[in-house]
């Protein structure tokens, strides 16, 4: 009925001319709109290849008028310690991705699919802290690991977020739905818990730890207040850090703070285009975050 | 009822009960010890970060801590935080800040998911531009829009074509500007990823449903009033509550934009209970600020669900 419908409207020319008009019209708004949420990039890359005095002066200039390309290679050369950074906020996203991946995983086979005392009331105190704000906790996570001697060290930073609410959810949703078949054909052969969960849950769920792994990788490398709070070594800092550190104390040099956030955003906008799939259906489904 | 092996004691909750899967070998206390050995990390690191640390936050909120010293306060750093004049300021700020990007980002970001609905080939291609800057650091954001903020930057040089007074205005050195400065920075980085939130939502509605509405004559803006905004309000319900909490928790943008000033007027709570932390060293002042806020937050949370009817019919 509906089909029909459609086939005689576009059968008609006038009709058929509306139709196409409104399509060019939604994708110029759709432009617009990409260049707007673009255009901040777009412009910071110009401005990064500028000399300091271009950089900042008035009426701004959309292209360099000399490329200074040697802007990133200086960065590196005036702050020895952007390298270190780097390699920082690279060595903390892995690990804390690959911990929090494999430790929700872990837990959420156990609420999935193991039966044991205490499990819903263990499952609901995991749901309960997804709503309690970062800033209640920031005070006395500082003065735990303060405790342990853990302040200014790479394990500070990481401990807290090796195991998250939402990750945990997200695993014991997605195992749950794991036809009980294959399990139990494994169980039969006299495989352990442990096989069951390495041998068949896990490769089932890659779709999941995909999903988790993205976000965990994506949350460590953006995060800001903890490493703040934790680190104090320069040597320590992560890439936000680092920018951050340097871009109150090089206030004339707006080339290089942008030279920086380049190579802080770069590795995302990667991580985007390779896994936006993934990306794009886990923000549907779960909102992100 | 006989305890046997295979009694499960069933509660309402969204937990199935795992089948029991083949011959049992060994007792159950096997399967619970294995299910408790799989939670230990879980358990330690939430356990000890957030209820552990939960404990502790409400401890000290009663006390006068420098990191050193311990003194009784009873509830003189709650009474301290009310009476401040800064966490009132901080407060109407970030209520200020949480209505304007809130209400913006939602429009935005349904008014962008609605025309990408609509448009028939390459939804893929914009949806990813569109969701980049969701996924770009908060501080290389702000450090961006400060640069284009900032006297003789892009953004007065765009305004003053329109209004040459403002060419070369300072928009983060100015009390009244400099907190909408602010927000017009996190519209930009979230509304996308609130867009993609919303295509999904659309994508759920029944197409049979805009069929029959068509017959009955309602189209364009009437089928959107009267079908998608009404079977579109869970989703709303989702976004402005993950908007909420978002940016009563606001930090970055300010810490790196503008430091809380000029003159208090982008000092925001979570600014606030880190700078009496962990630059004046007040623990206890820190943590009934943060339970306040908590509270506010938990507050919110209630009242935007009486607003919000979240239940849809088909």
């Amino acid at each position: 009925m509906a089909a029909i419908t459609v086939d005689r409207v576009t059968q008609q020319p006038s009709l058929r001319g509306a139709i196409i008009a409104k399509q060019v019209a939604l994708y110029v708004a759709l432009t617009l709109f990409g260049l707007l949420m673009l255009g901040p990039f777009i412009l910071a890359i110009f401005g990064a290849f500028k000399n300091t005095v271009e950089v900042t002066s008035y009426p701004p200039t959309l292209l360099p008028q000399v490329w200074h390309p040697e802007n990133f290679l200086d960065v590196a050369k005036l702050f020895p310690s952007f390298p270190r950074w780097f390699i920082n906020s690279v060595g903390l996203s892995a690990t804390v991705t690959v911990l929090n991946v494999f430790f929700c995983a872990l837990a959420g086979y156990a609420f999935a699919r193991l039966n044991f005392p205490g499990r819903t009331v263990l499952f609901l105190a995991v749901l309960a802290t997804l709503m309690i704000p970062l800033q209640v906790t920031l005070i006395p996570k500082f003065i735990i690991l303060k405790q342990f001697g853990l302040i200014d060290t790479y394990p500070g930073v990481i401990l807290p977020n090796i195991s998250t609410a939402a990750g945990i959810f997200l695993m014991t949703q997605f195992m749950k739905a794991i036809p009980h078949e294959l399990e139990e054909a494994a169980v039969i052969d006299g495989a352990s818990k442990w096989t069951v969960f390495t041998r068949v849950i896990l490769p089932l769920s890659v779709p999941a730890l995909t999903t988790l792994a993205i976000f965990s990788f994506q949350g460590q490398w953006n995060d800001f207040l903890w490493p703040l709070v934790v680190l104090n070594n320069p040597q320590l800092f992560t890439l936000p850090l680092g920018i951050a550190s340097f871009s109150s104390e090089f206030v004339q040099n707006t080339n290089w703070v942008l030279v920086g956030s380049i190579f802080t955003t770069v590795p995302m906008v990667f991580l985007v285009l390779f896994f936006q799939r993934y990306i794009i259906k886990s923000v549907a489904t779960t909102g992100g975050k | 009822m006989a305890v046997g092996t295979s009694a499960v004691v069933e509660t309402n909750t969204a937990l199935p009960t795992p089948v029991k899967v083949g011959p049992r070998r060994g007792r159950p206390w096997g399967e619970w010890l294995t299910s408790y050995a799989f939670l230990i990390p879980a358990i330690i690191v939430i356990g000890g970060f957030t209820f552990v640390a939960m404990g502790v936050a409400l401890f000290l909120s009663f006390f006068k801590y420098d990191g050193f010293t311990l003194e009784w306060a009873g509830l003189h750093n709650y009474a301290k935080a009310l009476a401040s004049a800064d966490f009132h300021r901080a407060l109407l700020n970030v209520v200020y800040y949480m209505v304007v990007v809130v209400t913006c980002q939602t429009i935005l970001a349904l008014s962008m998911a609605l025309v990408l609905d609509r448009i028939m080939v390459g939804r893929g291609v914009f949806r990813t531009v569109y969701y980049l800057p969701a996924i770009t650091s908060s501080v290389v954001m702000g450090l961006i829009f400060s640069w284009l903020f900032s006297p003789g930057g892009w953004v007065g040089s765009l305004v003053g074509i329109f209004i040459p007074g403002l060419r070369q205005f300072g928009w983060l050195l100015d009390p009244l500007t400099a907190l909408p400065a602010i927000m017009t920075t996190t519209i930009w980085s979230t509304a996308a990823s609130f867009m993609i939130i919303f295509v999904a939502g659309l994508q759920d509605i029944p197409t049979h449903i805009y069929e029959a509405a068509k017959i009955d004559g309602a189209v364009g803006w009437r089928s959107l009033w009267n079908i998608t905004l009404p079977l579109l309000r869970p989703t709303i319900f989702l976004v402005v509550v993950l908007g909420t909490i978002g940016t009563l928790q606001v930090f970055d943008q300010v810490y790196v934009m503008t430091n809380g000033g000029p003159l208090k007027s982008t000092l925001t709570p979570v600014f606030l209970i880190f700078t009496n932390g962990f630059r004046d060293f007040s623990f206890g002042l820190g943590a009934a600020e943060a339970f306040i806020l908590f509270a506010i937050i938990f507050a919110f949370t209630l009242i935007q669900r009486r607003f919000i009817d979240t239940t849809v019919e088909y």
